[in-house]
Parts: C-alpha cells; structure tokens; sequence
C-alpha cells in the first residue's frame, strides 16, 4: 500500500470507531452511561406506563449490565415496579422515577395528571330521547378521547368509539342515543377517562327549559343558560 | 477541502468515511436547505396485551437524520381486528392476538413497524377454596420462560365488579409460581359452588374457574399449567400440581 492508502484506512478506521460501529479495535468497553426512558411522559392517573432501561458503553453502543431496579421518588404520585419498571400513575404531581443498574443510576421526572376534558353543556330534553351532552377541551392541544365514555350507571358505561378526538379550545358533543338509558328529566351523567377515572359529574334535578351550561363557559358551574348553544361557548344569561 | 491533498484513489476511500461520520449522528453541521428524507415511526411498546392502549410516534427527519417540522400525520392499522388506532392521534388498542403492520403517512411518506398483540399465558394453576373458612389460596403458574409483571391485576368472585386489584410491584417468575391467600380475595373463596375469576390490568379476562363442591383436597390443572382442572391427590401450594 502506498502511504496515502495507509493513511485514509487510518482514518476510515477511526471514523467508524467513532460512531461505535466497530469497538473490536478499540480498548474494552466499559458502562459510561444510564439512559431512563418513560413511554408515556405525561401519564394520566390510572394509567399503565414503563420505565426502560440503556445503558451504554464509552461508545454510545447498548452494554449488558444485567437487571435494573426502579424506584419513585413520591409513590403517592406515580408507583413502580422495582425489578421490571411498569409504572401506576396514581395521583396529580411530578415524582422522580430512579433506575440503578451497575451501580449507576440515571433519574427522569414524570407528570402525572387528570385530563382537563369537562362537561360544558347538558341538554336532557325530559325524558324525550333529543339530548346531548357538550364536552370541551380546555387545553392548547387536540386530545384523543378514544375509550372515554358517559354514564349515569358506572357500571354500563358507553364508551367513545377509537378516533375519537377533541379539538384544542373545541367541542365535542354526544348525542342522548349514544348513551346507555338515556338522560331523563331528573339524571346525571359522568364522564370517565379510558383508564376509568371519574373526570367530571354533573346531577340535575328537573329538566332545563334550555339546558344546562357552565358559565363562564368552560369553567364555571352549571346552571342554566340563556338558550341551548350545542357544540358552541354557551350563552350565560 | 482534504480531497485537494489526495490522489482519486484516497479521495474514494474517503467518501465511505464522510457517509458514515453523517450517518451516525444528527449533529453534523446543518445543510441549509432541509428536506424531509426519512419518516421514523415508533411503538411506545413494540408487544402489546389484549385490551392494552399503546401508541405510535411518527418523527420526520431531514437529509441528516434530525427531526424537521412536516405536516399531520395519518396512521393506520393493516388488521384492525388485531388492533385498532386512532387515524390522528396514533392511539393503539390492542384487540386480539396476531400481528399488525402499523403504517404512518406524513406529507406522502410512509414508514411501517410492526405489532404483535398477545394475550397472557399466566394461569389460574391450583385453587383450595377451604371450605367457607379463610384459609384458602390460589396458585398461578406462569408458563413462559421470562417474569411476568401481575401488578394491577384483578381477583374476583362471581360479581366481577367487586375484586381485589394485586399491588404494584407483583410478578411472577418464569416457570414459576405465585400464591394469593384468601384473605387477600375480597370476599374470599367459598367450597360450595363457587367462582374465581382473574382479570390482567388491561380488564381483560385471562382466565376462570367454577365449582359446585368443595373439593377433599384442591382442584389443579393436569396436566400442569395447562390441563382442566381437576381434583388432586394432595395439595401443592406453591409447587407442581399431584396429578391423580
């Protein structure tokens, strides 16, 4: 070989070394770093999530380093399962998930939450079957309601059909059909995340003569508008 | 430039180099100019349980492999019987056992990965009901060659809506054994014509049990793990089930 061929081969080598493709030519590898990774960041209460781990050698490459142990910071926020790092999201609040393997350590800080999704306007019309029930989305962003579902009954829930969306600041209305047992002239509704947690209640005692409406729309109590607005910011009178 | 100080011969040796120093990470200095190249779609989990919400993550990436601003996307699932998703938000619903390729499109690209849903392989393996006192449990056998996490999971008499929900923290290991005492079943075990239920996380049934009469001494599955179930010749808490 010419000493300009040795020379690119050099560098061929180290580039590739570099990027930890090739750490046969390099010293032996050695645990440098922990990654924690979190599926779902933020995780809802109620909801089923995981911790994994990485680790990696001084290249950046995954290295075996045998069974990893996982802890909550607050386990009134979010529980862990030490050897296998399945997640319970419990309450509201932000702990810090620790995994420890090899004698390193690595932290990440989960949010868990309750979605901001509120009952905005109920229309039982009697007990007619013309009802509806007017969810809104508080939040900046679009927000899947796939799962969730309506109930008087926590028992026989209807749940919304997977693709069911939410706009960011919009409307989503559910029609009395759709609702196992109707509205009726006195009743309730409660409204429940996809893992099962009461979200939003609202009981009445005697029908509307329009409906009922949180005023100011989208956060304050429900009481009786000035003229059904369905799927619109209610009419406070 | 390096090029000018090398014959042609080095100058090709040295193009594999640059290939792979830009290949191998999204910091090489930014071409202006960034177009969508590549469309990378991701599982939250790659193995998904019956009755299990998982979800798909569609990142655009520019001609160095660094996430660029693109259009929605739109996802779909080959199987819809296996699982479902949401065409927006990419939400998964596992549904039933098989495989499904998950598809996403963001401004006319396409990246596929696929899914495999599975049902648990956990069994109801021995059950001592005790008669009506408290002195009951039941064993589950876990027939697969890795631990299985049983946190969440649900035990149930007859009324399914009233059941014990096992901590945070529960597993069982490959090839092994869990036991649940009865007083840790909310409403117990009763001898006489009874039910046990037991539901994983997800709410999804994984396995049942009815008797009309006590047994003289437990109900096992023969064979082991995967038998019907059938009164043994003595009981075996926590280990293999004798076999009549």
């Amino acid at each position: 070989m010419t000493n300009a061929r040795i020379l690119a081969l050099a560098l061929l080598a180290a580039g590739t070394a570099a990027c930890g493709a090739d750490p046969s030519a390099a010293s032996p590898r050695i645990l440098t770093t922990v990654e924690l990774s979190v599926a779902d960041e933020p995780a809802e209460v109620a909801q089923y999530t995981h911790a994994t781990v990485i680790a990696l050698d001084q290249y950046g490459d995954p290295i075996d380093t045998g069974p990893a142990t996982f802890a909550s910071g607050d386990r009134r926020i979010a529980a862990v399962s030490p050897t296998t790092g399945l997640i319970l999201g419990v309450s509201p609040g932000t702990t810090e998930i620790t995994a420890s393997t090899a004698g390193m350590t690595a932290h990440r800080t989960l949010t868990v939450f309750v979605p901001a999704i509120r009952i905005n306007e109920v229309e039982p019309d009697g007990d007619a079957a013309g009802g509806w029930v007017e969810l809104y989305n508080p939040t900046d962003a679009d927000f899947d309601l796939s799962a969730w579902s309506l109930a008087h009954n926590p028992f026989a829930k209807a749940f919304l059909p997977l693709g069911t969306t939410i706009p960011a600041h919009g409307y989503l209305v559910v029609d009395e059909s759709r609702i196992l047992g109707g509205l009726a002239h006195a009743d309730g509704v409660r409204l429940f995340s996809r893992f099962g947690v009461e979200v939003d209640v609202f009981f009445w005692q005697r029908d509307a003569t329009t409906s009922y409406g949180r005023c100011p729309d989208g956060t304050g109590d429900l009481i009786e508008t000035a003229v059904p607005t369905r799927g619109a910011a209610n009419s406070c009178r | 430039m390096r090029r000018g100080r090398f014959s042609t011969v080095v100058a090709v040796l040295l193009a594999p180099l640059a290939f792979s120093s830009v290949a191998c990470n999204g910091d090489s200095p930014s071409a202006p100019g960034s177009v969508l190249t590549t469309l990378r779609l991701s599982l939250a989990d790659s193995a998904a349980e019956v009755g299990q919400f998982t979800h798909a993550t569609a990142t655009a990436l520019d001609q160095h492999d660094a996430p660029i601003p693109a259009g929605p996307a739109t996802y779909v699932s080959s199987k819809p019987e296996v699982a479902g998703i949401s065409p927006t938000t990419g939400l998964i619903l596992a549904i039933a056992p098989g495989t499904t390729l998950i598809t996403a499109t963001v401004d006319g690209r396409t990246a596929q990965r696929a899914l495999t849903v599975f049902a648990s392989a956990v069994r109801i393996n021995e059950i001592e009901p005790d008669g009506n006192a408290l002195g009951g449990w039941v064993e589950f056998y876990n027939p697969t060659d890795a631990a299985v996490d049983l946190s969440g999971w649900t035990l149930t008499g007859p009324d399914i809506f009233f059941g014990s929900q096992l901590p945070v923290g529960t597993t069982i290991p490959a090839r092994g054994y869990l036991v649940v005492d009865e007083s840790q079943i909310l409403f117990g075990l009763d001898g006489d014509g009874y039910e046990f239920h037991v539901f994983s996380r997800h709410g999804v049934q994984v396995d049942a049990h009815a008797w009309s009469a006590e047994p003289a001494t437990t109900f096992g599955r023969c064979p082991e793990g995967t038998g019907d179930f059938v009164t043994t010749t003595v009981p075996t808490r926590g280990s293999e089930n004798a076999c009549p």
